[in-house]
């Protein structure tokens, strides 16, 4: 009775948190599962069950690998000047400014910006013509590339303003991190006479590994996720060069309304990000020291 | 030989704060183990990191081996400091810490290696070489911070309290192995601490710091024996010294008309003064004129009883055998020794050399 009563405690309290996750997570996913496997249309109340056949048709699909490609140079673009910037960028508050407030709120207003206006803003920026960059391409001479009507730099436009978004965001953390290392260990190398370089190599990177893991892998799902960018500077264009997998799945579900090979595509990219982040952690035994 | 002489040495943090330290000159010889104490913020922290380099100089100087030093990085000076709070690399395994100083001064690997081991069996750290500091124990940590000091082979050694995160009885067991270490290695070493046990117990000569400036520097035996002045009194030994406020007549000391001590005074010492009397110094006697103690509390401490009390309106603790029994007494009666007294000036505080005080020759 009373282990009953025990039992009947239990699923109480592991029941009721259970219940969100429930409706929001497991039966939605559920769900799209299910889709996949059909050809919906998003109006019609009729589809037929298709099995793979959508799974089929997007891995044999030349848009499906042009827009991986996309967000693989997207992501590995992104994630990787985001953890420097943010790096050097901490590392500069601490050593030059002292913890600037004034210095630490410039950087990390982009972040609290909403990327839809910040998208806008930067599409001015970016106008080829009269836009701020190529007026000051100009000052210097410099090529002034048509940016996001030219597919061979749109791409490049919208990576700039990601990372630009998100270095202020990793730069507070790293700041944070810093500022956990103590003073000493920098000292013990002043000793032995470190360079800057030695001192950066043996003591900050492997001290701040943890934060760097922790930042890689958020960045990696938010590129992974890239949305917002894309829909208000380019739509994904032009000629697809801009077309992430993310921005493919919006195109087939709301602009082909294909929702079966829309939602198959999603569980596609689940996947993936799931295998991405296991590798992360995975190999992080290697390079993560806590 | 000199091994390091500060001449002069004034420091100051910013220019328009005060001086942390002022005219500070010490020198220190070959094979010397130099003890720094005083209490917290009196710079003792700031003299050795200046000594290491990891502080500038305002002004004066600093000569390591007959060199003048203010302008040369710490990796030139010939020194390897042990940090208060071990300063072990987290990330890096026992071997790594321990080497991490040959690495960076690019030495061969197998010397390294060599090198390393050697000074693990020095410090019983063999079985711990692959092992990462969180894995260690706090005295283990502490040989690890030791252990990559000596590997480094310089003829200085500079610790800023390096025992004080540890337990009381690991705390007394590495005073024994860095007392050793340094009878074993003859290496020149100033060391940190505000406890002044361990300066009694560790050092060939102490220095007594206070506001930055030094009160005194002397064998244990002599600021023990003879401190400079009452600071320096109260801060060397346990419990603390007693100091009473007493008149001088021409062949006695008195508190009110009661005579105190005798003791014959030449005419230049002032009419009053300030005795210092160590509690362990005071006789008990049975002479029923003697020196009235009223007792307020006694303290068993194991082999002695501190009792707490106070003659004539004067605070006076007196350190007594724990087998005398007291705790049913109300009143002492105790005798001061002339040659344990210990005069200071009222208004300095500075000792009176007196003819009567000997040193005992031990
Ligand atoms: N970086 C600094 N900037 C300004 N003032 C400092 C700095 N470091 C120390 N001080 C001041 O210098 C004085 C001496 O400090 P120091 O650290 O040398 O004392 P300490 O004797 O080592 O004390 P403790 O026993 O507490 O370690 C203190 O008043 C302290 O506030
Ligand atoms: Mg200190």
């Amino acid at each position: 009775m009373d282990r009953l009563k025990g039992y009947g405690k239990i699923l109480f309290f592991v029941g009721i948190p259970l219940v969100p996750l429930l409706a929001f997570w497991f039966i939605p996913m559920f769900v799209s599962l299910w889709l996949s496997t059909t050809d919906w249309d998003y109006i019609s109340p009729e589809f037929n069950h298709v099995m793979l056949e959508n799974y089929q048709t997007i891995l044999t699909s030349g848009n499906f690998y042009a827009a991986l490609k996309n967000t693989a140079f997207f992501s590995v673009m992104t994630v990787i000047p985001t953890i420097i910037f943010g790096l050097v960028f901490a590392a500069l508050l601490k050593k030059v400014m002292k913890g600037s407030t004034l210095f630490k709120s410039l950087l990390f207003s982009p972040w609290i910006t909403p990327m839809v206006a910040m998208s806008i803003v930067w599409t001015w920026i970016f106008q080829p013509d009269v836009g701020l960059l190529n007026q000051i391409l100009g000052w210097f001479h410099l090529p002034q590339p048509s940016w996001l009507t030219d597919s061979n730099t749109a791409m490049w436009a919208i990576i700039i303003v990601t990372i630009w978004k998100n270095a202020g965001w990793a730069m507070l953390f790293y700041a944070d991190a810093l500022s956990k290392i103590p003073n000493e260990l920098y000292e013990v190398g002043k000793m032995e006479g470190t360079s800057w370089w030695q001192n950066s190599k043996y003591i900050t990177i492997p001290l701040v590994s943890p934060t760097t893991l922790f930042l890689v892998i958020i960045s990696l799902i938010d590129a992974i996720q890239a949305y917002d960018q894309i829909q208000v500077m380019t739509q994904g264009g032009p000629a697809g060069s801009t077309r992430t997998l993310l921005y493919l799945y919006y195109q087939m579900a709301f602009e082909q309304f294909n929702m079966g090979q829309a939602t198959a595509l999603s569980t596609i990219i689940v996947i993936l990000t799931g295998v991405l982040a296991f590798l992360l952690f995975y190999t992080s035994k290697k390079w993560v020291h806590y | 030989m000199k091994k390091i002489s500060l001449k002069n040495i004034t420091k100051q943090y910013d220019t328009n704060q005060e001086k942390i330290l002022e005219n500070f000159n010490l020198d220190i010889y070959d094979k010397e183990f130099i003890v720094l104490v005083g209490p917290s913020g009196c710079g003792k922290s700031t003299t050795l990191r200046m000594i290491a380099g990891l502080e500038s100089i305002t002004s004066g100087e600093l000569s390591i081996n007959e060199q003048v030093m203010n302008d040369v990085p710490s990796k030139d000076r010939g020194i390897a400091m042990v940090f208060q709070n071990y300063a072990l690399f987290p990330h890096l395994t026992v071997f790594d810490n321990i080497a991490f100083g040959l690495k960076i001064r690019k030495e061969d690997k197998k010397v390294i290696k060599e090198r390393v081991e050697e000074t693990a069996a020095k410090l019983g750290l063999t079985n711990y070489l692959k092992r990462k500091p969180k894995d260690l124990s706090g005295g283990q940590r502490q040989r690890v911070a030791l252990g990559r000091a000596i590997v480094r082979n310089t003829n200085i050694f500079l610790m800023d309290e390096p025992l004080s995160n540890l337990d009381a009885k690991l705390r007394i067991q590495m005073r024994e192995e860095i007392i050793q270490l340094h009878n074993q290695l003859g290496t020149t070493t100033v060391y940190v601490t505000h406890d002044q046990t361990e300066a009694m117990t560790m050092a060939s000569r102490i220095v007594v710091l206070k506001d930055g400036a030094i009160q005194q520097v002397g064998t244990p035996h002599e600021v023990y024996m003879h401190p400079a002045n009452m600071f320096v009194a109260s801060f060397i030994g346990s419990p603390t010294i007693n100091f009473l406020t007493v008149k001088v007549t021409s062949h006695a000391l008195k508190i009110d008309e009661q005579k105190i001590v005798e003791m014959p005074l030449d005419n230049s010492t002032p009419n009053e003064i300030i005795i210092g009397v160590r509690p362990e110094d005071i006789e008990l006697v049975s002479e029923p004129d003697a020196i009235k103690l009223t007792i307020h509390r006694v303290e068993m401490m194991g082999a002695d009883k501190y009792v707490y009390g106070e003659i004539m309106g004067q605070k006076l603790t007196v350190r007594v055998h724990n087998e005398l029994d007291i705790q049913s007494k109300q009143h002492l009666h105790i005798k001061l020794n002339p040659r344990k007294v210990h005069l200071f000036e009222k208004e300095t505080g500075k000792a009176i050399e007196t003819f009567v005080k000997d040193t005992v020759v031990v």
